[in-house]
């Protein structure tokens, strides 16, 4: 297992790492600047709601709208909305997929913008953005996501993973293979949800519920590398958990759901992106229990951990892939036009240490919720 | 609309991950040969060692009290069965890495078992001489009828007071007229066994049963 596991993750960075040098970066121009409404779902979000508002209200693009859909807060988050003077629905508590969906329904945008309650926008992002729709097939653009705050190891762990994502989010999309529609910042074209449906709110994880779905009939998805978008991270172990479970999970559900996907029908997506990407988590998380197992039945015993005088071909590959994997981080900090530091590098090394424990964490707790037949929480 | 699949990128690093799983295979195989190398001047360091212990056959034919020289052999066969220990140890890791038919690890395990053998006579003439009392396992394995489940090798390590106890390891696989000398006294039938200070024990001995096997030589 562990040659095919360090074979697949050489291959899938090599192969990143190549299309992002052979590809050209385009970002389209727009002369045309439809209408836009920037939907903004919220609850208990009183601390940021004014601060995002504020954002969206400070975009600089000549026709949009700004809404804000109150999810039944039971803070003074609709109040505090209100007193910016946007359009605030009010709903009963009903998730974010609803709130979604009840804002598009009084939505008088050609395009719909999804802005996270604890994210703020870059004044310039909808200018980038647009120009993406040109291309009939484009359903939706997303931006680069960074991370609001600077303080703190967590924070600076997931900056440094935010940094190298939006790398590979931007090859995604040169390989017409973006999976996610991130809720942070994200627009789509409207009439995607006449022909697809709204949002669903029976997913973990919407936003790449959404995208799957967009990509199921072929429509396409693209990401701008200048359109910016803030967005607060978990500043707590136990909150990181919490969202990473509702992510891996989330995607691992929505897949099964979409597994018509894992099709050459859909190019580089269907036939390398998603097969690879999702059996390489499913040979982590295999290969992390038997470690474990192995680990643990050693200590009982009281043997000795396997040992190795001399490397083996599959170290070697993990070698080679965690060198190709250096160099792409690399490339995201300058594409991120941050000055590289070895701190960066630590940071991402410690989040890589963390993420196996937050894959098995999500699953298992997963498995309990399912033998104990809980519906699954955020 | 027709997703594109770029073939001449997949084959390209296609070559490019093969190419860099051959020069892992090469430069295993180099380490690997040194690893083997590494444990052959060990053998030849130990084996020196041994040649120095011998020289108590020597004193005593010649007639000198050898017995003088006992706290010396003590000591020296305390690290001398502290290095058959390690030098086993790396055989072991070595055979799990290269495969138990490795032409150049047989032939290293065919002179240190004469080693251990003439090194076991040694011991046994110096706990005369000496009126010393080690406790000896004699190890016989076949490779042919390995069983993980049943390791007897690891329960002796597991078992065993390295300190106090002495470990020869015996590959009955290797027609060694040195080794089959042992098997015929023994009466080494089965694989495997042992023989705890002359006494042997067919078969594999489990952790219970090699922990009252040694508890019953301190009454």
């Amino acid at each position: 297992m562990e040659y095919v596991l360090s074979f697949l993750s050489l291959y899938f960075l090599t192969y990143l790492l190549l299309t992002y040098l052979e590809e050209e970066w385009e970002e389209p121009s727009s002369v045309d600047m439809p209408f836009v409404t920037v939907l903004i779902p919220a609850y208990n979000e009183s601390e940021n709601i004014k601060g995002t508002i504020e954002s969206a209200l400070g975009i600089d693009y000549p026709a949009y709208e700004v809404i804000v859909i109150d999810d039944g807060s039971t803070d003074d988050t609709a109040e505090k909305a209100e007193k910016t003077g946007v359009l605030v629905l009010r709903q009963k508590n009903a998730g974010k997929a609803d709130a979604l969906n009840n804002g598009m329904s009084h939505a008088k945008g050609e395009i719909i913008a999804t802005l996270d309650a604890d994210s703020y926008v870059d004044p310039k992002a909808l200018r980038y953005m647009v120009g993406f729709f040109k291309n009939p097939r484009v359903m939706a653009v997303t931006a680069t996501m960074k991370v609001m705050e600077e303080r703190g190891m967590l924070v600076r762990m997931q900056k440094a993973e935010y940094m190298i994502n939006n790398l590979f989010v931007k090859i995604f999309s040169l390989l017409d293979s973006v999976i996610v529609t991130p809720g942070p910042f994200s627009l789509y074209r409207a009439s995607v949800f006449k022909k697809l449906g709204g949002f669903e709110g029976r997913t973990l994880a919407e936003d790449n519920e959404m995208a799957l779905r967009i990509q199921s009939r072929n429509y396409l998805i693209k990401s701008s590398k200048k359109a910016v978008v803030y967005t607060k991270v978990p500043k707590t172990l136990g909150a990181l958990f919490r969202q990473r479970k509702r992510w891996y999970v989330g995607y691992i559900e929505n897949l099964r759901r979409y597994r018509g996907l894992l099709s050459p029908r859909y190019g580089e997506l269907g036939s390398f992106i998603l097969p690879v990407a999702t059996m390489l988590l499913i040979l982590t998380l295999t290969k992390i229990m038997i470690d474990t197992m192995d680990t643990a039945n050693n200590l009982f015993q009281g043997t000795a951990m396997e040992e190795s005088y001399f490397m083996q071909p599959f170290q070697f590959l993990t070698i080679a892939s965690l060198t190709v994997g250096l160099i792409l981080f690399f490339i995201s900090i300058l594409e991120s036009r941050e000055n590289p530091s070895i701190s960066m590098f630590l940071h991402l090394f410690l989040l890589m240490m963390l993420a196996p424990i937050m894959y098995t964490y999500a699953f298992l707790m997963r498995a309990y919720e399912i033998i104990t037949r809980r519906s699954a929480r955020w | 609309m027709v997703r594109e699949i770029n073939i001449k990128r997949h084959v390209a690093v296609l070559a490019i991950v093969t190419l860099v799983f051959i020069i892992g295979v090469f430069i295993g195989m180099r380490q690997g040969l040194d690893a083997v190398s590494a444990l052959g001047q060990d053998y030849e360091s130990i084996s020196m060692s041994s040649a120095m212990m011998d020289t108590l056959y020597l004193v005593e034919d010649s007639g000198m009290n050898a017995s003088e020289s006992c706290e010396v052999y003590s000591s020296l066969f305390e690290r001398f069965s502290s290095d058959i220990s390690d030098f086993n140890h790396r055989m072991w890791v070595l055979e799990e890495q290269l495969g138990k038919r490795d032409p150049a690890l047989l032939s290293l395990k065919d002179k240190f078992n004469t080693l251990e053998v003439r090194n076991y006579l040694l011991l046994k003439k110096v706990d005369r001489v000496c009126k010393e009392n080690h406790t000896v396992i004699l190890y016989f394995y076949s490779n042919k009828n390995y069983d993980p489940e049943r390791d007897q090798g690891e329960v002796i390590q597991q078992v065993i007071r390295k300190n106090e106890t002495i470990v020869y390891h015996f590959d009955t696989d290797i027609p060694n007229p040195s080794v089959e000398m042992l098997i015929k006294k023994y009466q080494v039938f089965v694989t495997p066994s042992i023989v705890v200070n002359d006494k042997m024990y067919s078969g594999f001995q489990d952790k219970e049963a090699l922990e009252k096997i040694l508890e019953g030589l301190e009454e």
